[in-house]
C-alpha cells in the first residue's frame, strides 16, 4: 500500500481553477476524507488520481514513483462513481467481474477463480442473491453495494470513493457507513473518501481534508477540524446544528467583549482577552457551537444575558432551541430532549469562553 | 352522475380520437394504396376516369419487371430483359457497401467527437455535416468530369463513394448525440477496471448506443436508396440503381403505369424489412438503469 504524495497539483476547466496548488502527503494505509461542499473540486480530486484528469501544472506521487503520466489502465487504482457508473449491458457477476477480465489483469485470472472471488466480494457485501441480475433491475443501495464490489474485487493499492453514501437513503446510509468500518479494517488499503456530510467524515476518517473552491482550507484529524477549524468556512460546514456567528468588539476599559448584534456584553478570562490583544484587531468574529453555550431558566450572576425561547425542535436525542437576543438569532442544544421550554419565555444565557473560537473579521481565519 | 358524464364525455373523446385517426391514416396511405392497386391493374383501367375500384386483377407488370414475359407494348425493346432486377442488385450493392463503409467510418468517428476535446472539432463536424447542404446538382458535373478522367464512371466503386455524402454525416450525426448522451463516467469506470479505449468503444458504447446506431443506418439507407441523380450521371444502364432503372420503363411512346407501379412496391420491399427488422432496436433505446438520474 502506497502513500501518496500531491506536489502543487492545479486543475482547471477553461477559467474554472478546480484544484488550486494542492500539497498533500497521504500516509501508506490511510483512511483520508476529502470534506467540502458540492463544487469544491473532490470528485476533481479524484479524477486527477485516476488520471482521468490531468493536472495543468504538479507532481503526483505513489511511494516515490512520478505518475503523471501513467494512464489509468495501468495505475491500479480504484474508483466509485458518484453516480456509480455500472455498466448497464452487463449484470451484477459482469460488473462486479470486469476488473478481472480486463487486460490489465490478464492471464492471472482463470474462470474459476474469477467466479470464486466474485462470490466472496458479493457475498461479504450482501449482494450474492443479485449477482444475475442486471443494474437497472437494482435499488441505490444495491448499486452502490456493487460499485464497490467492483472497486474491492481487485484489490487495488488506493481505493477512491466518491461520495458513496450521498444518494442512499438514510437506513442504508447508516448501515453502510458500518460497513466501511468494518471494510476500512479488513482491507487497510491507502483510501480516498469524499463527502459533503461531516458526520461522515468524522466517522470515518483518519485524517480530513477540507476543501473548498479547490483550496484546501484545513487538513486535521477529525477532532482538530471540529474543535479548532482554521476558518469560518470549515467552521460552518463541520457540525450541526450550524455554528452560531456574531460580531464583537474588545472593550479594554472593562475587560469584556460586547456583542452589537445583540447588544449585550460578557466577561472573558484574561487568557483569552491577552490572546487577543496580541493579535491586534477590535472587532472580531465569534463562533460558538450550539451546545457550548449553556442556558438557564433563573437568572443569576453567571446566567445573565437575557434572551427569548423561540421554536424548539426534538431531533437525534437532541433539543434545538432558537432563541433571540434582541435581534440576534442564535441557536442552543442540549442533550435532553424531553426538556419543555415555552415559546417566548426567558432564558438567561451563558458562554462559555473556553469553547469560543475568534475568527479575523477581515481574512475570517481562527485567531488561536 | 358526475362520473357518468365524465364516461360519456370520456367515450365521445375516444370516438374522435379514433376518427381522426383513420382519417389521417387514410390520407396518408391512400397513395400507396393506389399505386399497389395499379401494379394490378389492366392499362385502360389505370388511365380511366373517373378512376375506379373494381378492376381484373392481372400479373402481367410484376411478370414483365422480372423478365418473366417478353415485352410487347410499342417503343420498348423487344425480347426478355429485366431492367429492375438488375437495377436491385445495383442498389443492393451500393447501398449495403455504402452504409457499411460509413458504419465502419463514422461509428469511431462519432465517438471521437463525442468524447475527445480538440482544436478544430466542432469545424471537422460540421463540415461532415455540410455534405449534406451542397445540392447535387452542383458538384454532380465535376465529379462526373473527374471520375471519367481516372476512370472510375460507370463502376459500383464509384457511387459507394459518392453515396458516403449521404450516408456518412446521417450515421455520424446521430451516433454522436446518442453517444454524448451515455454519461462518460462509463469509459472512465472502464479506464480504472483496466481496459483500453477500442475495448470500451466496442463492448461497452456501442452497445449502448446500438438505438442511435439503428436510427442512423436506417436513416441513411433510406436516403441512399432513394437517391437518383447519382446513379443517372455516374453511371450507365449495367450500374444504375433501381431508382433510375424505372425510368427505362418511361419511353418516348408510352407510360408503362403499370410497371413502374411495380417497380416501385418492388423498390420499397428491402426498406420495408430493414425497418420491421430494425423496429426493436429503435424502440428499445437505451437501458440506463446503472447510472443514477
Amino acid at each position: 500500500m502506497p502513500k501518496i504524495s500531491l506536489k502543487n497539483i492545479t486543475k482547471k476547466f477553461g477559467k474554472v481553477i478546480a484544484l488550486n496548488d494542492l500539497k498533500i502527503d497521504i500516509k501508506d494505509g490511510e483512511f483520508f476524507v476529502i470534506l467540502g461542499p458540492s463544487g469544491a473540486g473532490k470528485t476533481t480530486f479524484l479524477k486527477v488520481l485516476a488520471g482521468l484528469e490531468s493536472p495543468e501544472s504538479g507532481e503526483i506521487y505513489f511511494d516515490e514513483d512520478l505518475i503523471n503520466n501513467i494512464p489509468t489502465p495501468k495505475r491500479d487504482v480504484a474508483l466509485t462513481f458518484e453516480n456509480y457508473s455500472l455498466y448497464p449491458n452487463f449484470t451484477v457477476f459482469g460488473n462486479i467481474a470486469s476488473p478481472l477480465k480486463s487486460p490489465a489483469n490478464k492471464g492471472k485470472y482463470d474462470s474459476g477463480k474469477i467466479r470464486e472471488r466474485v462470490y466472496n466480494i458479493a457475498k461479504m457485501l450482501n449482494i450474492d442473491q443479485l449477482l444475475d441480475r442486471l443494474p437497472s433491475e437494482l435499488s441505490g443501495g444495491q448499486k452502490q453495494r456493487v460499485a464497490l464490489g467492483r472497486a474491492l474485487i481487485k484489490e487495488p493499492k488506493i481505493l477512491l470513493l466518491d461520495e458513496p453514501l450521498a444518494h442512499v437513503d438514510a437506513k442504508i446510509r447508516n448501515q453502510l457507513r458500518t460497513e466501511f468500518h468494518f471494510l476500512k479494517e479488513k482491507f487497510k488499503t491507502t483510501t480516498i473518501y469524499t463527502s459533503h456530510d461531516y458526520k461522515e467524515a468524522i466517522s470515518l476518517g483518519d485524517r480530513i481534508m477540507f476543501l473548498d473552491k479547490g483550496k484546501i482550507q484545513q487538513i486535521g484529524s477529525p477532532e482538530e477540524v471540529y474543535n479548532f477549524p482554521k476558518n469560518i468556512v470549515v467552521a460552518k460546514n463541520v457540525g450541526w446544528p450550524d455554528i452560531n456567528l456574531f460580531k464583537c468588539y474588545i472593550k479594554p476599559e472593562n475587560n469584556n467583549l460586547y456583542c452589537p448584534e445583540g447588544d449585550f456584553a460578557f466577561n472573558v478570562s484574561g487568557k483569552i482577552l491577552k490572546l487577543l490583544k496580541k493579535y491586534g484587531e477590535m472587532e472580531y468574529i465569534i463562533g460558538a457551537r450550539p451546545h457550548n453555550i449553556s442556558f438557564s431558566e433563573e437568572h443569576s450572576d453567571k446566567y445573565n444575558i437575557e434572551a427569548v425561547c423561540g421554536v424548539t425542535e426534538a431531533l437525534d436525542n437532541q433539543l434545538i432551541i432558537n432563541v433571540k437576543i434582541k435581534n440576534m438569532d442564535l441557536i442552543l442544544s442540549i442533550d435532553n430532549p424531553d426538556l419543555y421550554l415555552r415559546k417566548d419565555q426567558k432564558l438567561w444565557i451563558h458562554f462559555n469562553d473556553q469553547s469560543l473560537m475568534f475568527f479575523d473579521k477581515k481574512t475570517s481565519k481562527n485567531v488561536k | 352522475m358526475d362520473k357518468r358524464k365524465s364516461l360519456g364525455k370520456n367515450i365521445l373523446g375516444k370516438l374522435i380520437t379514433y376518427v381522426s385517426l383513420i382519417i389521417t391514416f387514410s390520407f396518408l396511405l391512400f397513395p400507396i394504396y393506389w399505386i399497389f392497386t395499379m401494379a394490378f391493374k389492366p392499362t385502360d383501367d389505370i388511365i380511366k376516369y373517373p378512376p375506379t375500384f373494381s378492376f381484373q386483377p392481372t400479373f402481367k407488370g410484376i411478370l414483365y419487371i422480372l423478365g418473366l414475359e417478353e415485352a410487347t407494348a410499342v417503343g420498348t425493346q423487344t425480347g426478355f430483359q429485366s431492367y429492375f432486377l438488375v437495377g436491385m442488385k445495383n442498389s443492393l450493392i451500393i447501398v449495403i457497401s455504402s452504409v457499411l463503409i460509413s458504419l465502419l467510418v463514422g461509428l469511431p468517428a462519432a465517438y471521437i467527437l463525442a468524447r475527445y476535446k480538440f482544436r478544430g472539432k466542432e469545424n471537422i463536424a460540421f463540415t461532415i455535416l455540410s455534405f449534406r447542404f451542397a445540392p447535387p446538382l452542383l458538384v454532380i458535373i465535376p465529379l462526373y468530369l473527374l471520375f471519367s478522367k481516372i476512370g472510375l464512371y460507370n463502376t459500383h466503386i464509384a457511387l459507394i463513394w459518392v453515396y458516403q455524402l449521404i450516408s456518412l454525416p446521417m450515421i455520424l450525426w446521430i451516433v454522436r448525440g446518442y453517444i454524448e448522451d451515455i454519461p462518460v463516467e462509463i469509459d472512465q469506470a472502464g479506464l480504472v477496471d483496466g481496459y483500453s479505449r477500442i475495448y470500451i468503444f466496442l463492448r461497452m458504447i456501442l452497445p449502448l448506443a446500438k438505438g442511435g446506431i439503428a436510427a442512423g443506418t436506417l436513416l441513411a439507407f433510406i436516403y441512399c436508396w432513394n437517391n437518383f441523380i447519382f446513379g443517372m450521371v455516374l453511371a450507365s444502364t449495367s450500374v444504375q440503381p433501381v431508382t433510375v432503372q424505372a425510368m427505362r420503363y418511361l419511353t418516348t411512346d408510352t407510360l408503362m403505369y403499370r410497371e413502374i407501379a411495380a417497380i416501385c412496391i418492388g423498390a420499397a420491399l428491402p426498406l420495408l424489412i430493414l425497418a420491421a427488422f430494425l423496429q426493436r432496436y429503435l424502440i428499445s433505446g437505451l437501458s440506463m438503469g446503472a447510472i443514477r438520474r
